[in-house]
């Protein structure tokens, strides 16, 4: 009963182009698309900055401040739209050196700039102020060859403040420094959970046409019937699971460029598939024996499943939201899914991902014990139409 | 429900389901769907529950397959027992009701209740593997059940792309592949051609003649007529008529030349037949038995009556539907 179970739900999920699309092709384009995103470079993006620099007169603030604007990589007015300005005001260069001095440089920015963006901007631009700083103080108190040009001095007050080969940053070559990492388990995840959309579909045709009334004079329990529906679906999830391994893995690091994923722990990652599978298909039961009709398996399993994945931080990292927003994705079986995968990945011990195992077990049984309370008391309700 | 100890019932159609008095309200209802209505189903025959929209058919199938649970009455579901057929017209109580519907009880619903995605094939395989877990069975009883609806031909064609015609035929296969005892048909030839139409009918009236029981709900009642021994006619819940098809619906009507003692005439015949309405120049017989009739023409030649015209007729369902159904308005315009 369970193989033909398991054929029965396969056909009905491959002769839905939208279940397909909702399981395959939805998170193979978001690991892509993520994956682009977060493997762009501050220096790509910088590059692309065009910034805008104005004085009251081009006196010698305004070369320096252009020339290392350039230096950190922004382009100066250029003839393009621009994304930020500067306007320096008169008597800059007399107060640079003053401690208490009031705003003399004016930064504004283009409507279509993110925060983020804005921030870095206005980081870069702080910094370049700051080389102005240096460079003045180099010239009062003689450090500078008379001889020498604009550029040449620019170039020694870069050198004089970089601080690179003071730093020394660990961790540039393993697992965790892929964009990759961040993107493609979340967005497998997120096509894991998905399934709802076709068991909610499939139990929802089941009660319209009468199969689950003819399947009432069956010898097969209510309890039966979901468990058997539990394992087809997670059957085919387990299909789902390796098609977007594969895809993950091997095929969007090479299409976006990134390193390729490697699974340091191979049991850990399949030992963390089963759990996220069965706790996303006892999800998925609960939302079906919830709705009624097909709007609310869409609004309600859509809805929480996109909830959820933002609060994990699947469109927007963790550490870039606020406190009270991160300490949300705490609650967000999602986010455990996530975790313990990324731990089958980089090769962490079982023990660092049993707490979160034991997280999702809770969840899943939770939801199943639920759903199955509320499918038996639906088919009870069910008569003859 | 139904009674643990194991008794027969004798009747000439072995008694499967006996339903006596059922009611049912659904809590949402100030009224109930099925009020005090009891129900003979015997094996081998079919029996036609009819009646407007609304009326408790639904219910009242639902009631008797065991989806719902009457407030009141009892149902008692017999089996075929080896001690029942010791005595070819006995059947023992089923001591598990959940049990009896299982094994004997099949549903086929109005709409198509399969998986269009799937093959007529896979359809059947998918049922068949529910309700029989030997595979080596599964095999046999799928090609069976391809032959008995004529589908074998389509077995491999996606059952959406099959016609109207051919998905009632699978909608029907579903059910017999479980070979049931009972099979409870919600108007199966909706929506199909006629030539289709009878087809059914025919592989119906198989059913019945392999002594299947047949409980059959639609508002074409030639086609009730057709197949049904039995009919219940309900209305808001309540069974307004109950008739035997087989064996009340033949009227004789005589009309004659004025008789002297029109009266004495009237008397004589009732003592032969009680259900009998005599005009002045008319009679109205209602009979039961076509062997009735010598007794009858009998007393009319006695009587020395000169019979100018005879008129044979069956009462026809449509009658008895809007007979009963009319009167039952009349009544409550009246008490209005």
């Amino acid at each position: 009963m369970l193989i033909e179970s398991i054929k029965k739900e396969a056909i009905i999920i491959l002769n839905d182009l939208h279940s397909v699309a909702v399981l395959l092709i939805l998170p193979i384009t978001f690991m892509v698309i993520m994956t682009f995103a977060m493997g762009e470079k501050q220096a790509n993006l910088v590059k692309k900055i065009n910034v805008s620099v104005h004085a009251e007169k081009s006196d010698y603030s305004l070369l320096s401040l252009v020339s290392y604007l350039k230096t950190s990589g922004f382009k100066v007015n250029q003839e393009e739209s621009v994304d930020a300005f500067i306007s320096i005001e008169s008597g800059f260069e007399r107060n640079l050196l003053l401690k208490d001095s009031e705003a003399q440089i004016l930064l504004s920015y283009s409507n279509e700039l993110s925060p983020q963006t804005r921030l870095m901007i206005a980081e870069l631009v702080k910094v370049s102020i700051s080389k102005m700083k240096l460079h003045a103080y180099m010239e009062e108190v003689g450090d500078f060859d008379e001889s020498l040009s604009m550029a040449e001095k620019v170039d020694i007050v870069n050198e004089s403040s970089s601080v690179d080969y003071l730093l020394n940053e660990q961790n540039q070559d393993q697992v965790f420094s892929a964009p990759t990492l961040y993107s493609i388990p979340s967005w497998l995840i997120f096509g894991v959970f998905f399934i709802v959309l076709p068991i909610s579909t499939t139990l929802i045709k089941e009660k319209e046409n009468g199969t689950l009334i003819r399947i009432q004079t069956y010898p097969i329990s209510n309890q039966q019937y979901l468990f058997t529906k539990a394992l087809s679906y997670s059957a085919v999830s387990v299909i789902q699971w390796l098609l977007l391994s594969v895809v993950g893995l091997a095929f969007v690091p090479w299409l976006t460029d990134q390193a390729l994923l490697v699974i340091n722990s191979p049991s850990l990652y399949l030992l963390s598939a089963a759990f996220i599978i069965a706790s996303a298909i006892c999800f998925a039961l609960l939302i079906a024996a919830l709705v009624n009709t097909y709007e609310q398996a869409i609004v309600l399993g859509g809805g929480i499943n996109i909830l959820m994945a933002a609060l994990s931080g699947f469109m927007v990292p963790i550490d870039m939201m606020p406190d009270a927003l991160a300490n949300i994705a705490n609650f967000s079986p999602m986010y455990w899914s996530a975790d313990i995968l990324k731990q089958g990945l980089a090769g962490d011990s079982l023990m660092q991902a049993v707490p979160n195992m034991i997280k999702l077990s809770v969840f899943g049984l939770g939801c199943y014990l639920l759903a199955l309370n509320l499918f038996i008391k639906k088919t009870n309700k069910l008569s003859w139409t | 429900m139904v009674n643990q100890d194991s008794q027969a019932s004798q009747v000439q159609h072995k008694v499967i389901i006996k339903a006596e008095q059922l009611a049912f309200r659904y809590p949402s209802n100030d009224f109930p769907s099925i009020d005090n209505v009891t129900v003979t189903l015997k094996k081998g025959k079919c029996t036609g529950i009819i009646g407007p929209n609304g009326a408790g058919k639904s219910t009242l199938i639902s009631l008797l397959c065991g989806l719902l649970t009457p407030e009141k009455g009892q149902l008692t579901y017999y089996v075929d027992d080896e001690s029942s057929q010791a005595k070819s017209t006995l059947l023992t109580k089923a001591t598990n009701s959940q049990a009896f519907i299982e094994q004997h009880i099949a549903l086929i619903p109005q709409e198509y209740a399969f998986y269009p995605e799937l093959t007529v094939k896979q359809n059947l395989q998918y049922f068949i593997a529910i309700s029989e877990r030997k595979r080596d069975k599964q095999a046999s009883i799928l090609a069976a059940s391809l032959a008995q609806c004529q589908l074998t031909h389509v077995a491999n064609k996606k059952a959406a792309s099959l016609s109207g015609g051919y998905k009632r035929r699978l909608n029907i296969a579903i059910a017999l592949s479980k070979s049931p005892d009972i099979i409870f048909l919600d108007e199966p030839t909706v929506g199909i051609d006629p030539v289709s139409r009878q087809e059914i009918i025919d592989l119906l009236k198989t059913l019945k003649a392999q002594g299947k029981s047949l409980v059959y709900t639609s508002h074409m009642l030639n086609e009730v007529e057709q197949l049904c021994d039995d009919i219940i006619l309900l209305e808001q819940g309540k069974a307004l008529a109950v008739s035997d098809l087989t064996s009340s619906n033949m009227m004789i009507t005589v009309s004659f030349l004025a008789h002297p003692n029109t009266e004495m005439l009237r008397k004589q015949l009732q003592v032969l037949l009680p259900d009998i309405d005599t005009a002045q120049t008319q009679l109205n017989i209602k009979i039961a038995d076509i062997s009735q009739l010598n007794a009858i023409f009998t007393c009319l030649a006695q009587n020395m009556l000169v019979i100018k015209q005879l008129h044979f007729s069956q009462n026809s369902i449509d009658q008895l539907y809007f007979s009963v159904y009319h009167s039952k308005q009349a009544t409550q315009d009246g008490a209005c």
